[in-house]
């Protein structure tokens, strides 16, 4: 009687090993943060990205014990609701000014983000600037 | 000039349309006339897109504000150089670009298969025909780049940090890559759409679909340069979903050039691979739509785009289109062989497939999480860097590995002595490199040192297959010249290692601190004493620049300076990370500094060690991707003769 | 539009017409106008041609594999003979000669075997050169289709 090849099993479980990889890390981790604009943010707490624009005034250093304040609003300022951000890391991106679209991420307590991180985001090279006077 | 534009891309949207709806019917009705019609149409669009790539390239050399697009994306003080650049620096200019290398892709790959292949031609032609319309119908109807206005004194300038070497050959690269990938596209949905069973398709296309991956992955390696020179966060890759948008399709890619093989050689794998060149091409579409729209949150991608929409429908479509081709064609797509042994090259391949494309769904399912989130539970969740570095150790490490045991395993079957008996060199070097490793202090992270373990291992496969080759062959020159593919592919499997030898020494082994200093302080960190010694602001026609200057001794001895530059048009201010290379020591001192007002400045200080080797490992990509790309006149003819029509016996 | 546009405008629009249109004007009525597509005798020669192909590749392969070590000399005598056969079989199939390859010894039939002539090297495969004069191979004993059988004795009457 011919004998089946071993290959189509080896196979078989070599698929389900990676499988099972990327489930047990799914189930296991949590490495997925909640991605909110201001008016988002509602009654959570915890870790958070909260996106928005930048909203002077920017005082405080980040390295120092109070850090850096400053506030986000929605984007295109949607909706009138503000955060109030208690920076300390690294040095914020040199983008990073009142105006500027941002991604801080941290920490939501008390009415407050203490941030941890920020991502300003390039300048837009796929929307056409208005154009000079 | 700018209605000249205009007409062309009506032109070539004209001719793409007749290329899709002729040709398609010039196939399905086997009328000859008709089907080389409908291919000079295609090779006419890729002439008029050069007409309207040209117009818009014109107006760019001589600042003509008229032009939106040109008023957007350059200023009178903007070198020639990178005013000519900003036609891939925006939107609509990129579009064009993307079309015109497409319909020149087209062009050459129709026109040159154009005898051997008519009749596989004829179908291909009214696939890029209808990719082709697309790009040209949004770029007449949606984003075009020749929109007027009443033109301004000046325009807006180019983003400072697009003014870049890297970042001016970035965008080409890349899309000489994702678009590259069309055509073994094209080539399968037009094997499929004839019915033909043959791997025509794959030996016509084997050197596209090389060259589109090879573009591709030197793009990133170009992009992750600029990023580490010139955005100065002292790294190079962020898991971006603009980034993983390049990485996706190179990984299918990837996948597919390996697999490819098993199936010239055994007739096995078709419906795999007509899966993988699909997946490949409509990634590479999707990373179009990731960075034209606001669909996730990206540091690349902003307001909403107008095509965003278009593109989805794109790829909705034409994965569907793909989908259903595969499914109608299958009974045509059966195996001729099975696979023999779980032992043997083929199956190497298949586990080497599956790693890649795992790899590639994580980091996919990573880009999607947001919009899924979103979707199903009405809040956006984001993954972060933990996720993919977590998928880049779990299947890179064995992809790694097998990168080593593949070359080394015969064909059909191999017995386990065998195996043994041929890997025994590379064990016993990898072993005694870990060892080594591990007295030099590498232990301190286990997966650097498995990274480097594995790279050694790797290596020394590499040189025992060229050495054994040679002996067995004569001399290295013919080994090469006669398996320019196999070696070639060596060539590519070592720049792997020295990247992942890059990766892991800079990220595993990188060390960082950051401190305040006045003018006359000191820093010691890592063998270095940095001595901060006053600030200067010089005032240029571009840009105030800013920098704090540094005395460094120990590991190295010299001066460097760190700030930024406040660019006046745009306004926009620029970090300057100031980079000092140890060619010895392969590691360089980055330094980043943060300038206050106060005279106090705030340095970052990184070690990076064997960063440079990830720079290398593009170059020596290239040149394995060139060697495996090289002409073989004996390969030709063999091919001539396997494919030309048989003639009538006497 | 300027006057050169205007005119570059209407000679590359005339170019795109003469240039689509050109297979119908170099041959406003042509005998046959269909595609060349493979007849079906010309696909079954394709396919056979690259069935030799691969079949010759996987000779190559294994013999290429056994020089550079990766396989036993008991595998490669395992596996040389069916190959060699394959691509026999291969090769007479399309039709090319095979006369210096004895044919395949069936189960069931004694064939006479006599003096057959040493395997040519096979063309290589698609992507790999033709190999020199390989290096020998210590073999304690010729492979089964190099076996030299004396021709049997006629049956007495």
């Amino acid at each position: 009687m011919p004998t089946r090849s071993p290959a189509r099993l080896v196979v078989a479980l070599a698929v389900a090993a990676v499988l099972a990889v990327f489930l047990i890390y799914q189930a296991v981790a949590n490495s997925s943060t909640p991605t909110v604009t201001p008016s988002q943010i509602g009654h959570q707490s915890g870790k958070l990205a909260v996106v928005g624009t930048v909203v002077g005034p920017v005082t405080g250093d980040a390295h120092s014990a109070a850090g850096m304040r400053f506030a986000l609003a929605d984007p295109n300022d949607a909706k009138p609701v503000r955060v109030l951000v208690d920076y300390h890391g690294d040095d914020p991106p040199p983008l990073f000014q009142p105006g500027r679209s941002v991604v801080v991420t941290g920490t939501f307590a008390r009415g407050r983000l203490s941030g941890t991180g920020i991502i300003t985001k390039c300048p837009s090279k796929y929307t056409t600037s208005a154009p000079k006077a | 000039m700018a209605d000249l534009g205009r007409a062309a891309l009506v032109v070539t949207l004209g001719l793409a349309l007749y290329a899709l709806v002729a040709g398609g019917y010039a196939a399905h009705t086997n009328r000859r006339r008709l089907a080389d019609s409908a291919r000079n149409a295609l090779v006419c669009a890729f002439g008029s897109t050069l007409v309207a790539a040209l117009v818009l390239l014109a107006a760019l050399a001589r600042h003509d504000f008229s032009f939106q697009y040109v008023a957007a994306h350059t200023n009178r003080t903007l070198s020639t150089g990178y005013a000519l650049s900003a036609l891939w620096a925006g939107q609509e200019g990129s579009l064009l670009l993307w079309l015109l290398i497409l319909t020149g892709y087209g062009a050459l790959a129709v026109f040159v298969n154009r005898t051997l292949l008519r009749d596989l031609v004829a179908w291909v032609v009214p696939v890029l025909g209808g990719v082709a319309s697309f790009f040209a119908f949004v770029l007449v109807a949606v984003a075009s780049p020749f929109k007027t206005q009443v033109p301004p004194v000046d325009g807006a300038g180019l983003t400072a940090s697009l003014q870049n070497p890297y970042m001016v050959a970035h965008p080409p690269m890349l899309y000489l890559g994702y678009v590259g990938l069309a055509v073994p596209f094209a080539f399968a949905a037009g094997a499929l759409l004839s019915g033909r069973t043959d791997e025509r398709w794959i030996v016509a296309t084997r050197r596209w679909t090389l060259a589109a991956w090879t573009f591709l992955g030197f793009g990133q390696i170009l992009g992750a340069h600029w990023a580490y020179v010139e955005v100065g966060w002292g790294g190079y890759y962020a898991w971006d979903p603009v980034e993983n948008a390049a990485l996706m399709p190179w990984l299918a890619a990837t996948a597919f050039l390996h697999s490819v093989m098993i199936q010239e050689r055994k007739g096995m794998l078709k419906v795999w691979n007509v899966v993988l060149v699909a997946l490949a091409f409509e990634l590479s579409v999707f990373g179009t739509f990731l960075t034209r729209s606001d669909v996730v949150n990206s540091i690349h991608s902003f307001a909403k785009s107008p095509i965003g929409g278009w593109f989805l429908a794109f790829v909705v479509i034409s994965s569907l289109f793909s989908l259903a081709l595969i499914l109608l064609r299958l009974p045509l797509l059966k195996a001729r062989t099975k696979l023999e042994s779980a032992l043997s090259r083929e199956a190497t391949f298949l586990y080497n497939n599956l790693l890649l494309v795992a790899l590639c769904l994580t980091v996919l399912w990573g880009v999607l999480f947001p919009v899924l989130t979103q979707l199903v539970k009405g809040e956006t969740r984001t993954i972060g860097r933990p996720y993919y570095d977590f998928f880049l150790r779990a299947f890179g490490l064995p992809l790694l590995l097998l990168m080593g045991i593949g070359p080394l395993i015969a064909w059909r079957r191999t017995s386990v002595r065998a195996l043994l008996r041929t890997l025994a060199w590379p064990i016993g070097v990898s072993v005694v490199c870990g060892a080594a490793l591990v007295l030099a202090g590498a232990g301190s992270s286990r997966p650097g040192l498995i990274a480097y373990t594995f790279s050694a291992f790797v290596l020394a496969t590499i040189v025992v297959e060229v050495v054994r080759g040679t002996r067995a062959v004569g001399s290295v020159f013919t080994l090469v010249a006669r398996n320019r593919r196999r070696y070639g592919g060596y060539v590519v499997h070592a720049a792997v290692v020295l990247l992942a030898i890059g990766i892991a020494g800079s990220s595993a082994y990188g060390r960082s601190t950051e401190q305040r200093l006045l003018p006359g302080q000191t820093m010691r960190f890592d063998g270095y004493r940095l001595t901060y010694r006053g600030v200067t602001r010089v005032n240029t026609p571009q840009a105030l620049e800013t920098r704090a200057h540094l005395d460094v001794s120990g590991r190295w001895n010299g001066s460097i300076a760190t700030g930024t530059n406040d660019y006046k048009f745009p306004p926009e201010p620029n970090k300057k990370v100031a980079i000092e290379t140890d060619w010895l020591r392969g590691e360089d001192l980055y330094v980043i500094a943060d300038i206050r007002n106060s005279g106090a400045v705030y340095f970052t200080v990184l070690v990076k060690p064997l960063v440079n080797l990830i720079w290398l490992a593009g170059i020596v990509f290239v040149l394995g991707s060139l060697v495996a790309m090289w002409p073989d006149a004996r390969e030709q003819r063999r091919l001539v003769t396997r494919l030309a029509p048989a003639r009538a016996s006497a | 539009m300027t006057a050169a546009g205007v005119v570059l405008g209407v000679v590359l629009a005339a170019a795109v017409v003469v240039v689509v249109a050109l297979p119908f004007l170099r041959d406003p009525a042509p005998a046959d106008d269909r595609l060349d597509a493979p007849t079906p005798a010309e696909e079954q020669r394709l396919a056979l041609a690259e069935e030799r192909d691969r079949a010759l590749g996987a000779l190559k392969e294994l013999e290429f594999d056994h020089r550079t070590g990766k396989i036993t000399d008991e595998d490669y005598r395992r596996d040389v003979g069916p190959l060699r056969q394959r691509a026999a079989a291969a090769l007479r199939r399309i039709g090319e000669p095979s006369d210096a390859v004895p044919e395949p010894r069936s189960d069931r039939e004694e064939r006479d075997v006599t003096d057959a002539q040493p395997v040519p090297e096979p063309a290589p495969p698609p992507d790999e050169g033709t190999p020199p004069t390989p290096a020998p191979v210590p073999e304690p004993y010729p492979p089964p289709d190099e076996i030299t059988i004396p021709s049997p004795t006629p049956p007495q009457e």
